[in-house]
């Protein structure tokens, strides 16, 4: 229950428009916020002007907010709704998968003894996934959302969204490996 | 069932936040706020700061209503002689066909002052409060009344003591009910 209360007075105050109080909002909020954005648009330019009309958003919608949940799941919410709208409109497309192909998917578990696990590396892979890959991927991995989850905020089905994050994480350790036999005979 | 590269993430999250947003984006957003403070005066600003003026105002009222209350008791007096058939004329511009902003300060208004007359009427009020409720409707109307024969800049005067009117009436409304709560519990 505190959760939801965590900087009710910053919000309070944020609602009120209060200068000193958004900045405080933005201050808590805008590297995580940031780092979403770069992860789903995979473009910095396209990320900073995300995290800036993302922000303008969180201000004007505030008297929305009901504290229901934390505010910083709220302007998750609202961020990755706005990463998913400009991807849309650059025509991402999520191809839906039947169910069969999904089970023996799951099942099978994938081995990533081979690859080299590093954050630096892993970020760098994460950025040559397709766009449809990559923001399932995001949004399972790193932004918590279950796949049904997934499936209302992309409008896919839930098998499609399970489907697309196994293929994301099978494209992702290829890339991982090629890298890894490229460095290594670079001798690096 | 999470397999390495899962868990490898799930516990190194925080380090896969490695960007920090340009100090020039707050820059921005500030700029955008500020011109919004500007631009648009939203129903609640105009509400606000309309109330902080009447804050002051109010003082002025309490004087003035010991005095219109002896004249409204010497008026209803001379009033019963001389009642003279005939409606008083209704008509002029209301505020909500000024703007829809306007619309929507004045059903919210209207809203309130309603909502505490019922109030007030289950209570065991004072009549004179709903005199002086209804001296400033026929204010009120007079306003109306001059809204749309005057030019835009004055409007604006009338517009903002139009509003100042409907919160008149919900302080009086409010006060007077504030005053009688403790009281009506004795008597229950």
């Amino acid at each position: 229950m505190e959760f939801k209360n965590t900087h009710r007075d910053v919000v309070e105050a944020c609602r009120k428009g209060n200068r000193q109080a958004q900045f405080q909002l933005y201050q808590l909020y805008s590297k995580a916020m940031y780092n979403i954005c770069l992860r789903m648009l995979n473009d910095v330019a396209d990320a900073e002007d995300m995290l800036q009309n993302s922000f303008m958003d969180v201000f004007s919608k505030l008297h929305y907010f009901r504290f229901e949940s934390s505010i910083g799941a709220w302007i998750k919410r609202i961020v990755v709704n706005n990463c998913i709208n400009f991807l849309k409109k650059r025509r991402l497309q999520i191809v839906d998968i039947g169910e069969r192909e999904v089970v023996d998917r799951t099942t099978k578990k994938d081995n990533w003894e081979d690859v080299a696990l590093n954050v630096k590396e892993v970020n760098g892979a994460i950025g040559l996934l397709p766009d449809g890959y990559r923001v399932v991927l995001n949004l399972y991995l790193f932004e918590g959302y279950d796949h049904q989850e997934i499936s209302d905020i992309l409008g896919i089905s839930a098998s499609t969204s399970k489907s697309q994050y196994s293929r994301a994480k099978k494209k992702l350790r290829e890339i991982l490996r090629k890298k890894r036999s490229r460095g290594a005979s670079n001798g690096y | 069932m999470q397999d390495e590269f899962e868990k490898f993430v799930k516990d190194n999250k925080e380090n896969f936040d490695t960007e920090v947003p340009s100090f020039q984006l707050w820059n921005n957003i500030e700029q955008q706020l500020n011109e919004q403070d500007k631009t648009q005066q939203s129903p609640l600003k105009i509400v606000s700061s309309a109330r902080r003026t009447i804050r002051m105002k109010m003082v002025r009222y309490a004087s003035i209503a010991a005095v219109g209350l002896l004249l409204l008791t010497v008026g209803g007096v001379i009033g019963s002689y001389w009642t003279v058939g005939g409606e008083p004329q209704v008509a002029g511009i209301s505020l909500g066909e000024v703007s829809d902003e306007y619309a929507e300060v004045e059903q919210h208004y209207a809203q309130q002052v309603n909502l505490n007359i019922e109030k007030l009427k289950k209570l065991n009020y004072d009549e004179a409060i709903l005199k002086d409720i209804e001296e400033l409707d026929i204010a009120f109307q007079e306003l109306k009344q001059e809204l749309g024969h005057s030019n835009e800049i004055s409007n604006e005067e009338i517009i903002h003591a139009m509003i100042e009117n409907y919160q008149m009436k919900i302080d009086i409304l409010e006060r007077v009910l504030n005053r009688m709560k403790p009281k009506q519990k004795v008597i229950n």
